[in-house]
Parts: structure tokens; C-alpha cells; sequence
């Protein structure tokens, strides 16, 4: 399928359509925002705390007068370099795993399985607090929880489709031509498998800037000064009847990103999926 | 002459639920330059499993060659390196299955899987691969090749697909080709364009072509030889001409005769009567004995072995047109 295709059956969908733009939007802003933004994410005024939405502090500032504003678009960089790096990475082991354990089968499934067993039965997040509770804080431990917390269900859907294409006749086909186990596993099979990794790739960056905000919002993650959403709202949180927007800010950014990450996947899942044949005749499948 | 291929003894078995089942029993053939031999059969004979056993692509495990030689230029197929068996195959023995509809992967071009052999083999730069790849097309008949060979599988019919698959095989020009039921999947006006294709293509590059069928019609278009196979064991090999003229053994008779007939005018189809014996299951005497009309008690006890000159063998006590 080419690249045109898909992105003729993703615009049908406007939410997602939307979603993307928003996203693309919040992209743009993390990388070049900083450039623009006239103070310091830890730079402190106390003598300009709790000051009100106004020209000079778009969102006012916080308890200690730091500009929300500023706060928010460098706590963007962090947020989502966490779920970029810690998605990409864990997404990679995943799928390596899942390639392995589905297409070796016997004991290299079984053992790969068990494992991928023993990380699911955790609940994501107590999953993540227990590596950074054994890792320690920072951002690159939140982005090596993230990764583990990626891996198992990547690894599980990877290893159910390269099953499932393992046994097609093409893949039989490449034996015949002389093709290597690897040239097989990773240009024929995980070809195939691709439009299902980028979806899921998509759903779960959106997850993991909950994970990581959650973890910095317990104060297991990002630690304060350093401008994190999650840690913007722990630190809101506390004088939340007297600077609301100290909290909404964040909460909002996190809630928008999320949303948009979701309305995405799904939109890419429709666009991949060439089983969902909603199209009208005389279009190519 | 020397055969190119030479199976000795094969005898390909799986591990079942109950104990190892024997697919393929002791198994010999030979192929030569520029012949085309038929393996036929009913289902479940072994045909597709010997084409798999040359190959040495039998799934391991369950799977096994348990015995035998496959002899391919001097070498012995069954013990060769993994590597050095990844060069035998697609470039000097390919093969075409029966469903082109799954046999191309989807999310590839066509032109790109044509060319995928010729750079795993030929080293060929992606350029004239390419080139190579439309000329492929025209060879085997496909419209348009220079704007085919950018299609994907989904856009083609599965007359072309199949067309496509040949292309796939031949780009190496290969000294064998193993057909598997290249026509079952394909209805009536375009199984007779693709034999012809194969005819002329065979015709053409001189290659040896091993073409499993169940079906009559195609081995009397294609075959010099015929080999019929009969629960994993051969039961004649016969000139395909004789073969249809007089055939030796009373399971090839059936077959032929299981062929309806414009001319004659038969009420009900004939067929053999019963079904393949299960695979596992040890028999004394003859295989056929229980399906044959001309099965004696001495059949049932002593089993027949394969016997004849080079041209024309059969496994059977009472053979039939035998003078």
C-alpha cells in the first residue's frame, strides 16, 4: 500500500485528521517554542508569584513566579522526548522479541511468552513505579520504565502476526527462492506486520506520556525544578485554589496530547487495515 | 545420459500424534535434461512432500528425510549445507505453487519480488534488475510489463499473478522447475494459457520441469514421463504416451478411467472405490490391494516391488496390458 493511499482513506477521518494537526502543532511548538519564550523555565520572580493571565505571563505564574507558560512549552520537550525515546526503544525490543518468539516457536517462544507473561500480569503503572523505585529518578530512568513498559505488548502482538504470516505460501515462496531466515523475518514478514506496529507504536506513546506524567506527578519521575507536566502538577497542586492554572495547564496538556495520540492510532488503524474495506468500488483495495 | 536429478530411496516421514507417519516410501526417479516429468496422484500420496524433500524444505520438526539420496549435480541434496542449499534453491531449482492468490507477498510490488531472486543470486544492481524484471514480464506474457511491474499482487488477476510467480522462478533461469499443481487454482481457458506458457517456456530455456497433478489432462499436454504415486510409494513409471494407451497398473487405470469422456456415454462418472489408506497405517501386502478389482489373496500377503526396465516400471503382482 502506498504512502498516497493511506493518507486518502486518514483524511476521511476528520477527529483524526484534527488530532494529527493538533499534534503536529504541539511537535512544532516543543522544538521551536524555547526560541521565543522571553524567560527561564526555572527562572523565579517572587515577586511576580500568583500574577494573573496577562501579556507579559500568558498563563500566569506559579507559587514560586515562574512563567506557566514558558513552563509548559519546555515541559513539552520533556514529555514527549520520555515517551518518543522510551516508546521507540521499547517498541524495538518488542517487536525483536515477538519476531523471535513467533516465528523459532518451541522453546524460544516458550521462554520469550513466559516472560512477556510475567510483565503483563503487573498493572502497567505499578510495573513502572516498581523499575524506577529500583532504577532511581531522572529522566533517563523514566525513559527506560516507559521502554519496559512498552515491550510486552508490543512483543505479544508481534509474535500473534508473525504466526499467524509464518505459515502463508509467500512466505514458503521466499524459501524456494533461496531467501535467508533473516531476509525472510525482517523484509517479508515484519513488512507485512508494519501498518499493526505503527498503530500500536502511535497508542502507546500516548499511554506512555501518561505513564511518565504520572510517575513525575508521584515524584518518581522528572524531580522538580525540571519543567515536567506531571511534575508541573504535583507542584500546582498545592495552591490550587489560589493559582487554578497552575494544575489546568498541565492537566489540559496532557489530556489534549493523549486524546490526540488515540484519535490518531485509531485513524492509521483504519487507514492500514486492508480488512476494513470500507471503500467504494472501483477504488483499489 | 546422465539425469540432472536423481532421487534414490526417499523416504520422508512425520512425527504424528500417533508415532511417525511415513509420507514418502523409498522413492526413486529420475529426471533428465529437458525433460518434463509428472508426479501424479491422488491427495495425500506425497507428491508435494517429494517436491518439498528436493528442496530439503520439509518443516523440521515434525518433518524428516529419514532416508535416501536426492543427487543434483553431484551433490546430495539431503546432506548439503544450509547455505550452500540457499544457492541450489530459486537459482537452479525453483518452483511454482498452486495458489498464486497467497503465493506473492502483498505489501511488494510485483517487479520487486521478480527482482528479489535475481539479487540474492546475481548480485545484480537494483537498476538492471529491474530492466531484467520488465523483460521477465514480457516473457511470460503479461500486458504492459513496464507499468506491471510496479503493481502490487492485489492488482492483478490470478491468471497473472500465476504468470507472475513463473517470472518469479525462471529469473535465474533455473535447470529445474517444480511445479506444484501450477494449474488447480486457475479456471479453465487460463490453466491452457499457462500450459502453454510453461510448454513454451521449457520449450525455449530447455529446462527440466517436475509437474505434480492430479490432473489427466495436464500430464498428457506436458509430460514426456509419468510417475504415479500411490500412498507415498511409486506404483508405475511409465512414457506418457504408453502410459495412456495401455496403462500397467490397476491404480493408473482407475485414474484414467476416472476421466469423463466427451465420446463415450457413461450415466455415472467411474471412481476408485474407498480412499487413500491413512498414512500410519502398516500394510503387509499390496497398498492398493483393498481398492483393486483385480486384487487375489496373494496380494494381500506379499508385497509387490517395483519392477521393469528404465522406461517402464510398475508395482504390481498381475499387471495389466502386459504381454
Amino acid at each position: 500500500m502506498t504512502f498516497q493511499a493511506v493518507w486518502k482513506r486518514f483524511k476521511r477521518r476528520k477527529t483524526s485528521l484534527i488530532a494529527l494537526f493538533i499534534l503536529l502543532f504541539i511537535f512544532a511548538v516543543a522544538l521551536v517554542g524555547p526560541f521565543f519564550t522571553k524567560y527561564e523555565p526555572t527562572e523565579m520572580a517572587l515577586k511576580n508569584k500568583y500574577a494573573p493571565v496577562s501579556l507579559d505571563n500568558p498563563l500566569g505564574t506559579d507559587q514560586l513566579g515562574r512563567d506557566t507558560l514558558t513552563r509548559l512549552i519546555y515541559g513539552s520537550r520533556v514529555s514527549l522526548s520520555i515517551a518518543f525515546a522510551g516508546v521507540l526503544s521499547g517498541c524495538f525490543v518488542g517487536v525483536l522479541l515477538g519476531v523471535l518468539a513467533g516465528y523459532f516457536g518451541s522453546w524460544v517462544d516458550s521462554l520469550i511468552s513466559r516472560l512477556i507473561d510475567v510483565l503483563l500480569a503487573f498493572p502497567g503503572l505499578l510495573l513502572a513505579i516498581a523499575i524506577v523505585a529500583i532504577l532511581g529518578n531522572g529522566v533517563l530512568n523514566t525513559m527506560i520504565a516507559v521502554a519496559i513498559f512498552c515491550v510486552p505488548s508490543m512483543a505479544r502482538i508481534v509474535r500473534g502476526i508473525v504466526i499467524s504470516l509464518k505459515n502463508q505460501e509467500f512466505v514458503q515462496a521466499c524459501q524456494v527462492m533461496g531467501a535467508s531466515t533473516g531476509r525472510i523475518l525482517f523484509r517479508h514478514v515484519l513488512t507485512n506486520a508494519m501498518s499493526m506496529i505503527i498503530v500500536t507504536v502511535t497508542l502507546d506513546l500516548g499511554s506512555s506520556i501518561l505513564t511518565a506524567s504520572a510517575l513525575s506527578f508521584l515524584g518518581l519521575g522528572v524531580m522538580p525544578p525540571n519543567p515536567e507536566w506531571g511534575a508541573m502538577l504535583n507542584a500546582g497542586k498545592e495552591v490550587m485554589r489560589s493559582y487554578p492554572l497552575g494544575v489546568l495547564a498541565p492537566g489540559l496538556a496532557i489530556t489534549i496530547v493523549v486524546i490526540s495520540f488515540s484519535l490518531v492510532g485509531d485513524g492509521l488503524r483504519d487507514a492500514l487495515d486492508p480488512r476494513l474495506k470500507n471503500l467504494k468500488i472501483g477504488e483499489s483495495q | 545420459m546422465k539425469p540432472i536429478l536423481k532421487v534414490e530411496n526417499l523416504t520422508t516421514s512425520f512425527q504424528g500424534e500417533e508415532g511417525r507417519v511415513t509420507a514418502v516410501r523409498n522413492l526413486s526417479f529420475e529426471l533428465h535434461k529437458g525433460e518434463t516429468l509428472a508426479v501424479v496422484g491422488e491427495s495425500g500420496c506425497g507428491k508435494s512432500v517429494t517436491a518439498l524433500s528436493i528442496l530439503n524444505l520439509i518443516p523440521n520438526p515434525p518433518g524428516k528425510i529419514d532416508n535416501g539420496c536426492i543427487w543434483f549435480e553431484d551433490r546430495d541434496l539431503t546432506r548439503l549445507r544450509k547455505r550452500d542449499m540457499r544457492k541450489v534453491r530459486g537459482n537452479q531449482i525453483a518452483m511454482i505453487f498452486q495458489e498464486p492468490m497467497t503465493s506473492l507477498n502483498p505489501v511488494f510490488t510485483v517487479g520487486r519480488q521478480v527482482m528479489d531472486s535475481l539479487i540474492i543470486h546475481q548480485n545484480m544492481t537494483k537498476k538492471k534488475a529491474h530492466a531484467a524484471a520488465v523483460s521477465l514480464l514480457t516473457s511470460v506474457g503479461i500486458p504492459e510489463p513496464e507499468l506491471t511491474v510496479d503493481r502490487y499482487p492485489h492488482q492483478l488477476s490470478g491468471g497473472m499473478r500465476q504468470r507472475a510467480m513463473i517470472a518469479m522462478a525462471l529469473a535465474c533461469r533455473p535447470d529445474i522447475l517444480i511445479a506444484d499443481e501450477p494449474t488447480t487454482a486457475l479456471d479453465v481457458t487460463i490453466q491452457a494459457q499457462i500450459l502453454n506458457l510453461l510448454r513454451n517456456l521449457h520449450d525455449e530455456m530447455n529446462m527440466s520441469i517436475l509437474l505434480i497433478t492430479h490432473d489427466m489432462g495436464v500430464v498428457a499436454q506436458l509430460a514426456d514421463h509419468v510417475l504415479v504415486m500411490y500412498a507415498g510409494e511409486a506404483v508405475e513409471y511409465r512414457k506418457s504416451k504408453e502410459l495412456f494407451k495401455s496403462p500397467h497398473h490397476p491404480y493408473t487405470e482407475g485414474l484414467l478411467k476416472s476421466i469423463p469422456s466427451l465420446t463415450e456415454d457413461h450415466l455415472v462418472l467411474y471412481n476408485i472405490p474407498g480412499s487413500v489408506p491413512p498414512i500410519h497405517a502398516e500394510i503387509e501386502g499390496c497398498r492398493f490391494a483393498d481398492r483393486c478389482s483385480y486384487a487375489q489373496p496373494y496380494c494381500r500377503e506379499h508385497k509387490p516391488e517395483l519392477e521393469g526396465d528404465r522406461e517402464s516400471k510398475v508395482r504390481c503382482h498381475f499387471a495389466l496390458n502386459v504381454t
